[in-house]
């Protein structure tokens, strides 16, 4: 056994991870303790890595949405929808016009998917803390949300329901009422499960003043979503690059000034409240009319030498499938996610395959500023942050 | 041996009246019972320890609005057996790096220290295995013996996290043997008398011990759950922070010891509070048998009790009536009428029959009692969250011990005002 692989000096390492019963999934962190003092992190990122940006620049933009929902597996929705929403930036206004029922309809899964992974999170934080009562009332109001979810797309965890210009098929009848007899029914339940853990004094003595974040931290690492929002600044980007219907909602940004595990917590759940706001309006307000825009399709651009050399009369190219080819450009377009900015980066060639995807997720931020929070911290509070921090590992490495 | 004397001198006369020829002062008799009374209480224990691991999931479905187990036999109730034939049937993995015979024996220390307590509990009048003038130290001495089990099982399986988890196990069982002892030692001077069976005899007829040391008592159900490692203080083996703390290595039986021995801590921590704290045997008091002079108090006195009994049964009522309207499960509301038809039984035929007979059925009440303060830790466990190693020593050390102390004095200084008289 070499000396640095079980302790330094007076420190003894321990590994939390890649198998561990707190991080749900394969993460894994180097802890030097100190006693129970943790006097530094190492967080290891590339047990999830999959190569999904490689494999995108080899499919169709049609057939990347199917890939896309493992980027983040916990909201897969959101996964698809940035994806979809980056290839649609990529086309002028006039080339592909999404109907407005289906913008409406992507806020509604949007925040659908916003309230299922807040409500993920509350449930393995709560566990992360010994609260398993929390955990199941947690998952009991998330199962209602992927109910839904398995209604519209046919899947709970890994949907893909929104495509390029849309939806491949509209919502379910009935539907509208089933959500909107769920969601009035949500704020009652979550103050169920406020009544359990949020003035619980084991849980503010567990969270209060730990793993503060500061605001310069948080900015400096390109933390966003709750967790920055837990630090007093108000930067949602549904408020600052609203698309679709945003701006004609009405919502509040929750934000807090103290920047520890017990403000991200209370961020969090003000979050799953707005959500539900939002949907309850969408729903009210939601147009009839088509779901799916009319596609850009093009033949593809395939050179007379090509054909020439192999004999192949110009007439046949009538036979070859039209694709979805936007010009040579290139686009960052972002939202908000559950967890923060999701952002995609796409750079087209003119082809029918992407020449470039990268996906950005708050996770690898959050996962990167852990260890400048959780210094000086107990083994115990330890969890707590990075519980608090909702950090997913597939998220990580794509 | 003395204790179980009265026993035989019970049983020997209905065997001689069958046609059974035995001498009342028989030795071998004696031994025979002796031994017989054992194997009950073993296996009566090792039944009702699997059947409270039913019971804790049973609870834990009831709170988290969910059926619980269901599959083995009707409402799970096959489930314990099932559950203990697994873990005797798995393969018992003792690793390479482990201190083997430390290892091999850590979980029968674990076991065997809980299950001692039972020994000196009185489970009737008269029914005792054993009646020592000290029983109450011997308890004690012996409810300490499980942490040398925890602290062995986590040093000899050579893991970070088992070591971690042992050495907090120690801690804390060390921190809050403290005040549990100086709680029960209050008690104990209230009694007069460091044996079990006296302790119950001075709650008979009278006060239980609960009024005259709420503060002890109080003291007492907190200490108990840390004893017994379970949430708020179930921090030796915090799941999500230590994987499973001094049992991480362990598989088999020798996980089932320290699994079962657990919740045999549990139980035995409950009998020894029902004893100490709830009255032991003795029945709720009933008007009747209260003299003319204590009338006015005997009226308050059980009017609170039986107030208190009814409002639990009540509450539980509600919680099961809504765990069956939002899951369906009708267990909760079924055990709840069966206990509100057995409480009404025993009242209605109490009375019918002079206060003496099912109302004075020493075994049940005491039962009843055990299952109360386990229903509590269990609901303990599913509502709160687990505290962290340093805000847990320094609950006990910091507020938990001082408060002990003062209550000690306190009892102290009454008992001379009032025996002065």
């Amino acid at each position: 056994m070499s000396n640095s692989d079980f302790a330094v000096g007076d420190m003894m390492i321990v590994n939390i991870g890649p198998q561990h019963p707190s991080t749900h999934g394969v993460m894994h962190f180097r802890l030097h303790l100190d006693g129970e003092i943790i006097r530094r992190v190492d967080p290891e990122v590339g047990y999830l890595h999959r190569s999904i940006e490689k494999i995108s620049e080899r499919r169709l933009y049609e057939q990347v949405p199917v890939y896309c929902d493992r980027v983040d597996y916990t909201c897969a929705m959101t996964a698809v929808l940035g994806y979809v929403l980056s290839v649609e930036s990529l086309f002028e206004k006039y080339e592909l016009e999404v109907p407005p029922r289906a913008w409406y309809i992507r806020v509604i899964v949007t925040e659908l998917q916003r309230l299922a992974n807040h409500l993920l999170w509350l449930g393995t934080f709560a566990l992360e803390l010994g609260s398993f009562t929390g955990y199941m009332y947690a998952f009991r109001e998330r199962e209602k949300i992927l109910d839904l979810f398995e209604s519209v797309a046919g899947e709970r965890i890994t949907i893909n329901y929104p495509c390029i210009g849309g939806f491949q098929q509209d919502l379910p009848e009935g539907w509208v009422e089933l959500c909107r007899k769920i969601l009035s029914e949500y704020p009652r339940y979550l103050d169920e499960i406020e009544d359990l853990l949020t003035l619980n004094p084991i849980l503010i003595a567990r969270c209060k003043g730990i793993g503060v974040l500061n605001r310069q931290t948080a900015i400096a690492y390109g933390i966003t979503g709750p967790n920055l929002r837990a630090t007093g600044v108000k930067f949602d980007l549904r408020r600052e690059e609203p698309w679709g219907p945003y701006p004609e909602l009405d919502f509040d940004i929750p934000t807090r000034e103290e920047g520890d595990v017990y403000a991200r917590y209370l961020v969090r759940l003000a979050e799953t409240r707005q959500s539900c706001r939002i949907v309850l309006q969408c729903l009210d307000k939601l147009p009839e009319g088509p779901v799916l825009a009319k596609l850009p399709l093009k033949k593809r651009d395939i050179s007379s030498e090509f054909l020439k050399e192999r004999g192949i009369d110009a007439h046949i190219r009538t036979g070859i499938p039209r694709r979805l080819c936007p010009s040579p450009n290139e686009t960052y377009r972002r939202m908000e996610g559950p967890r923060g900015e999701y952002g995609v980066f796409i750079i087209s060639d003119g082809s029918d395959k992407p020449y470039r995807v990268r996906y950005r997720d708050n996770s690898f931020s959050s996962m990167s500023a852990i260890g400048a929070i959780s210094k000086g911290h107990k083994l115990a509070d330890f969890i707590a942050i990075f519980a608090s921090l909702d950090i997913v590992a597939p998220g990580l490495d794509r | 041996m003395e204790s179980v004397t009265p026993l035989w001198h019970a049983i020997s006369p209905l065997l001689n009246s069958i046609g059974i020829r035995v001498a009342t002062d028989s030795v071998l008799g004696m031994w025979i019972t002796y031994i017989v009374c054992a194997g009950i209480l073993a296996f009566g224990l090792s039944m009702l320890v699997a059947y409270s691991v039913l019971l804790e999931r049973k609870v834990a479905g009831f709170i988290q609005e969910r059926p619980g187990p269901n599959r083995a036999g009707p409402w799970g109730l096959l489930q314990p057996i099932a559950d203990v034939a697994k873990l005797l049937f798995k393969e018992d993995i003792i690793h390479d790096a482990a201190d083997k015979p430390a290892f091999k024996l850590a979980p029968f220390f674990a076991f065997v220290g809980p299950v001692m307590i039972l020994v000196a509990v009185p489970f009737g009048p008269g029914i005792q295995m054993s009646a020592y003038a000290t029983g109450l130290l011997m308890v004690l001495g012996f409810s300490g013996l499980a942490v040398i089990g925890i602290l062995t099982g986590g040093y000899a399986s050579n893991s970070k996290f088992s070591l971690i988890g042992g050495l907090r196990a120690a801690s804390q069982m060390i921190t809050y043997e403290v005040p549990l002892i100086l709680a029960v030692l209050a008690a104990a001077m209230v009694a007069g008398s460091f044996e079990l069976g006296k302790i119950v005899d001075w709650q008979t007829g009278g006060l239980m011990l609960a009024f005259v040391q709420p503060v002890g008592f109080i003291l007492f159900l907190i200490c108990m759950i840390a004893e017994t490692n379970r949430t708020p203080f179930d921090i030796p083996e915090g799941e999500s922070e230590i994987t499973g703390g001094y049992h991480t290595e362990y598989s088999g039986i020798r996980f089932g010891m320290f699994f079962l021995g657990e919740y045999t801590a549990l139980l035995s921590f409950s009998a020894l509070g029902a004893v100490l704290f709830l009255g032991g045997w003795n029945g709720p008091p009933a008007i009747a048998d209260f003299t003319a002079a204590k009338l006015s108090f005997g009226i308050v006195y059980s009017g609170i009790i039986w107030t208190a009994i009814i409002a639990l049964m009540i509450g539980t009522a509600f919680f099961a009536l809504r765990q069956y309207r939002r899951t369906g499960e009708f267990f909760g509301l079924v055990i709840i009428c069966l206990a509100g038809l057995v409480f009404i039984g025993m009242h209605v035929a109490g009375s019918a029959l002079g206060g003496t007979f099912l109302l004075q059925w020493p075994f049940v009440w005491l039962c009843i009692k055990i299952f109360f303060l386990v229903f509590v830790a269990l609901l303990f466990r599913w509502t709160f969250l687990r505290l962290r190693v340093d805000q847990l020593t320094s609950f006990s050390w910091k507020f938990l011990f001082p408060l002990a102390i003062v209550n000690l004095f306190v009892t102290a200084i009454l008992i001379l005002l009032f025996e002065g008289k």
